[in-house]
């Protein structure tokens, strides 16, 4: 498979490729990552299928959402963060040293745990990464395609000069993620989309990750069981900062092989 | 290497040594050098019009237009620039304005040579965004500079010059024939007591106010008006706190004698809000679990605030207190009108007696130069009155970062 | 034997009644100087603004002192502002945690140099080597004072919009990032605009420090009591309120003092409403994103 020329690769001829299986979006391999001397990955592997939802579950504190910030390289915005090891993106290395860890992250979209609306009108928050990115286009298209893209083009289409804070929690979220579907990724990793949610956004969204998932590969760190068996087709478990137990999620939650995991599932944890 | 990018080198190349021989040059320029700045900025802005120009051709974008742009500019600025004569007199309004242009136009070689430097970058980059970043970088970078280089200057002058006259002598004697002769020993101890009896006046004041604010009260009205009235006093001139002090201190309370205690009054209030806010910046920095453990075992407020918020804050409340005196040791307008005499006040012996202080006695010092040869003295003192308010800030600052990471 | 809950009550009480101190020394400044004001206020009345002093003929006008204050504070923020502003975006946004624990305390220091030193330097280094160099009328002028008052107002500036730019919270900057955007594309786009108002209080606290500055000025500006010719040379000398206050105050009595106590309030008024204006400026930054949600 030659793959199309990657924009975030600065020069094509001095990087390292691998072939990834068909339908493999993204690989992390043998990854470390300390923060200054505490290691909080362990060697994790871990594969995630191309126009899938793959979930990421544990304790808190067991590393997930730094797995997750790992693979846009957002961790690369905290000083005190070493990592080792390899995370492949359509058969690049999006740690290798040619790599733009900027361009990375418009293929790499992500959403956060709170809604982190910028303090702009609404069409500007979503044409943002377009205008950082120069990518030129009819602005008024474009948001009104990521709006109906997120679900959230009948709430605000009266309203799209005004301030985002002004949104409800759950629209700000989905702003945020249409925000984050405006630079055109093609995966997009939700940290704990819904941890500030009520119920009923907190639906809203799961219908729209389903929704996304024909278009985009989809990653999200949980720490909500039962939002990952409904979301998910992959769930990944993990604890103290190392993969335990990574496979289908209805193999995961109803046959899983490792002991910690059942534990964990079945609430008789620690 | 593509073209635009050795366009772009040249620039860089070519703006950065215009930018360091205008600022070498920046008081005295002769005609060849003159010349020369003009024909390099030629230079500049011909490249310039070639990247811009390239960059149009190639993508056919709006991006190589700021390149055009500055070209031109430059162009104009230096075609203009040599029909100046030197120095030239301007007639607004027939009145005679003398403007010193060389120095402008120095000072033009220097900033447009930065900024030909900046401009370079993008084309360097391919116009893409990151260009832009390296950019503004270089730009930062250079503000920084520009920030510390009077620190550096300050400093290098006032010890190279100052060093010569610290003697022993110097340090100990009496001031004689008005600072002619003699040392400075009583304005140090003046300098020294009213700093030691503000410490005390003003301890309990700001730090009881920050314990009010930041314990008892968070909101409501009377905090309000009590944090205006704490960032208004932050703000107000020192030397209007002079006229205070001599208004009230001096003819209200002590009958118009300027004193050791009026000098130390008024700047425990000069320095009251600064030792309020870092105080309850300390208080604010305890965490609230440990208030809420204490009041959970049945300790009240006050016991708690005792045992348990007080003596983790304290390094915090000291240094913001040090660096609080630090400005009251440096500082000359709160005390002239109330605490200190021109010449004549020895060393301090009563509350009630002027004194002599190191910042008044640097400004009588300055004042004589010219009719008494008192330059080097004043040199001297100058770096004495350095060392100490710098030795006082450095060591709370010192103290500070050590005590810094502790919740 | 007092009761623990009752004695609290009390202590409480003390506390409030230290923290009212600040608000009754802003009440005695005012008054006291009002008071003293109040005499030549009464005589001269709006020929106080006037344009002309001349202590022979009885006239004081402090319109050319005022002038210079806002004058030489307004081009000291043309030096301070630029390098201030560039310095604190280094300082809070780019700058390595090591960095960062070495030049904030330089800063510092720079803040901690008396003004008296500055104004000395000023006067004999900077002063001289201007007049030596470029043949200006005098050693003193409206130009050297705003180089200095420039660099006296930057650790200020520098400090208070540090602050602003730290307070917009990193979330916003996060997502900045996570959209493909470089960090300085975030800090223009998301980081300024955030902290524009807290950036605005640090400016307007920079001219307030420059217009209060005293010693400095008084050493460098020239002390002669009429407008600069043309009024927008930056090559002649004049007065500030400061100065005239510090100049003045030694050498005159009788009626003089009550007009440069008159000085004092209207200088006192001035920075007092521009530290008001700065502070509910610097609280609106913190709001902005704390009370919407």
């Amino acid at each position: 498979m030659l793959a199309k020329i990657r924009e975030f690769i600065k020069d094509e001829t001095k990087c390292e490729r691998i072939d990834l299986p068909e339908n493999t979006k993204m690989r992390v391999q043998d990854f470390d990552l300390w923060y200054d001397d505490t290691q909080a990955l362990k060697s994790v592997d871990m594969d995630v299928e191309e126009y899938k939802v793959t979930a990421i579950i544990g304790p808190s504190g067991c590393g997930k959402s730094t797995l997750i910030r790992s693979l846009n390289r957002m961790n690369d915005t905290i000083p005190s963060v070493r990592t080792e090891g390899k995370v492949w993106l359509d058969g690049y290395n999006v740690y290798d040293e040619v790599t733009d860890c900027v361009d990375i992250r418009r293929k790499v979209g992500m959403v956060f745990q709170k809604p982190n609306p910028f303090p702009f009108s609404i069409e500007d928050n979503v044409f943002y990464g377009c205008e950082v990115n120069g990518m030129d286009m009819d602005k008024e298209k474009k948001v009104k395609k990521c709006l109906k893209d997120a679900a959230l083009w009948e709430e605000v289409n009266d309203r799209l000069d005004e301030n985002a804070l002004s949104l409800s929690g759950g629209q700000q979220q989905r702003l945020c993620i249409a925000r984050a579907l405006a630079t055109e990724p093609e995966v997009i990793l939700m940290d704990e989309p819904c941890s500030a949610l009520d119920p009923i956004a907190t639906a809203k969204i799961e219908d729209l990750i389903d929704e996304l998932k024909n278009h985009y590969t989809v990653v999200i760190v949980t720490h909500n069981m039962q939002q990952a068996a409904r979301v998910s087709d992959y769930t990944a478990y993990m604890y103290l900062g190392e993969l335990i137990e990574f496979g289908d999620t209805t193999q995961i939650f109803e046959n899983p092989q490792e002991n910690s995991t059942e534990k964990y599932i079945t609430g008789r944890f620690g | 290497m593509s073209l635009r990018k050795v366009l772009a080198l040249w620039i860089f190349i070519i703006s950065i040594s215009v930018a360091i021989y205008g600022f070498w040059n920046i008081y005295s320029i002769s005609e060849v050098e003159y010349w020369t700045m003009v024909a390099s900025l030629f230079l500049i802005s011909s490249a310039c019009y070639a990247s811009g120009i390239h960059h149009h051709i190639i993508s056919k974008g709006q991006k190589g237009l700021p390149m055009l742009v500055y070209g031109t500019l430059l162009l104009s600025v230096a075609a203009f620039s040599m029909y100046l004569p030197t120095p030239i007199d301007l007639r607004p309004w027939d009145i005679y304005v003398r403007i010193p242009n060389r120095f402008f136009f120095s000072l033009f070689m220097l900033l447009s040579g930065l900024f030909g430097a900046y401009l370079s970058f993008r084309p360097y980059y391919d116009y893409k965004k990151e260009g832009a970043q390296v950019g503004a970088y270089y730009i930062f970078h250079l503000t920084l500079l520009f920030t510390l280089l009077p620190l550096f200057l300050v400093i290098f002058n006032i010890i190279t010059r100052g060093i010569g006259g610290i003697t022993w002598e110097f340090l100990t004697k009496d001031i004689v024939r008005m600072g002619e002769e003699g040392g400075v020993f009583p304005a140090i101890l003046g300098t020294l007591a009213m700093v030691s009896l503000t410490a005390v006046i003003v301890l309990p004041l700001g730090v009881g106010t920050a314990i009010y604010l930041s314990e008892y009260a968070k909101k409501g009205l009377a905090v309000r008006v009590i944090r205006t009235a704490v960032n208004i006093l932050q703000g107000t001139p020192s030397i209007v706190h002079g006229l205070f002090g001599y208004a009230f201190f001096v003819l209200f309370l002590f009958d118009g004698r300027k004193c050791l205690l009026a000098g130390s009054l008024t700047l425990a209030i000069l320095t009251l809000p600064i030792v309020t806010r870092s105080a309850e910046e300390a208080l604010n920095a305890v965490p609230s679990e440990l208030r809420d453990a204490s009041l959970a075992l049945g300790a009240t407020k006050w016991e708690t605030i005792k045992n348990v918020v007080l003596p983790p804050s304290l390094p915090g409340i000291l240094t913001g207190t040090v660096l609080g005196l630090g400005r009251a040791a440096g500082e000359t307008a709160p005390i002239m009108f109330t605490a200190v005499y021109f010449s004549g006040a020895g060393t301090p012996s009563s509350l009630f007696r002027p004194i002599q202080a190191l910042p008044y006695h640097l400004l009588s010092l300055y004042r004589l130069i010219g009719y008494r040869d008192v330059e080097q003295q004043a040199w001297a003192t100058a770096l004495l009155l350095l060392l100490i308010v710098l030795g006082i800030n450095f060591t709370a600052i010192i103290v500070r970062e050590k005590y810094r990471q502790r919740f | 034997m007092i009761s623990r809950s009752s004695k609290d009550k009390i202590i409480r009480f003390i506390f409030f009644g230290i923290a009212t101190f600040s608000i009754l020394i802003i009440s005695f400044i005012f008054l006291f100087l009002f008071s003293r004001a109040y005499p030549a206020i009464e005589e001269f009345g709006t020929g106080l603004l006037s344009n002309d002093w001349s202590v022979a003929r009885r006239e004081f006008g402090l319109f050319p002192a005022l002038y210079g204050s806002v004058f030489v504070a307004v081009g000291a923020l043309f030096v301070s502002v630029p390098l201030g502003l560039g310095a604190a975006i280094y300082l809070s946004e780019i700058a390595s945690n090591r960095v960062r624990m070495i030049l904030k305390p330089m800063i510092e220091l720079l803040a901690g140099i008396p003004s008296i030193v500055y104004g000395f330097i000023g006067a004999i280094l900077l002063g001289r080597f201007l007049y030596d160099t470029y043949n200006m009328r005098g050693v003193n002028s409206f130009f050297a004072a705003m180089l200095v008052l420039g660099v006296m107002a930057l650790p200020i500036i520098i400090s208070l919009s540090d602050d602003a730019m730290k307070s917009v919270p990193k979330d916003m900057k996060d997502a900045s990032l996570a959209l493909g955007a470089t960090k300085w594309q975030t800090i223009r786009n998301v980081t300024i605009p955030g902290a524009i108002s807290g950036i605005s209080s640090a400016v307007i606290m920079g001219m307030g420090r420059a217009i209060g500055e005293t010693m400095a000025v008084m050493l460098i500006i020239g002390s002669v009591m009429r407008m600069p010719v043309p009024f927008f040379d930056i090559f002649d000398t004049g007065h500030t309120l400061t100065a005239l206050i510090a100049v003045q105050m030694g050498e005159s009595h009788g009626i003089i003092i009550n007009v440069l106590f008159t000085a004092g309030v209207m200088l006192f008024t001035i920075v007092a409403i521009m530290s008001i204006i700065s502070d509910i400026l610097q609280t609106r930054t913190k709001q902005k994103y704390e009370g919407k949600r």
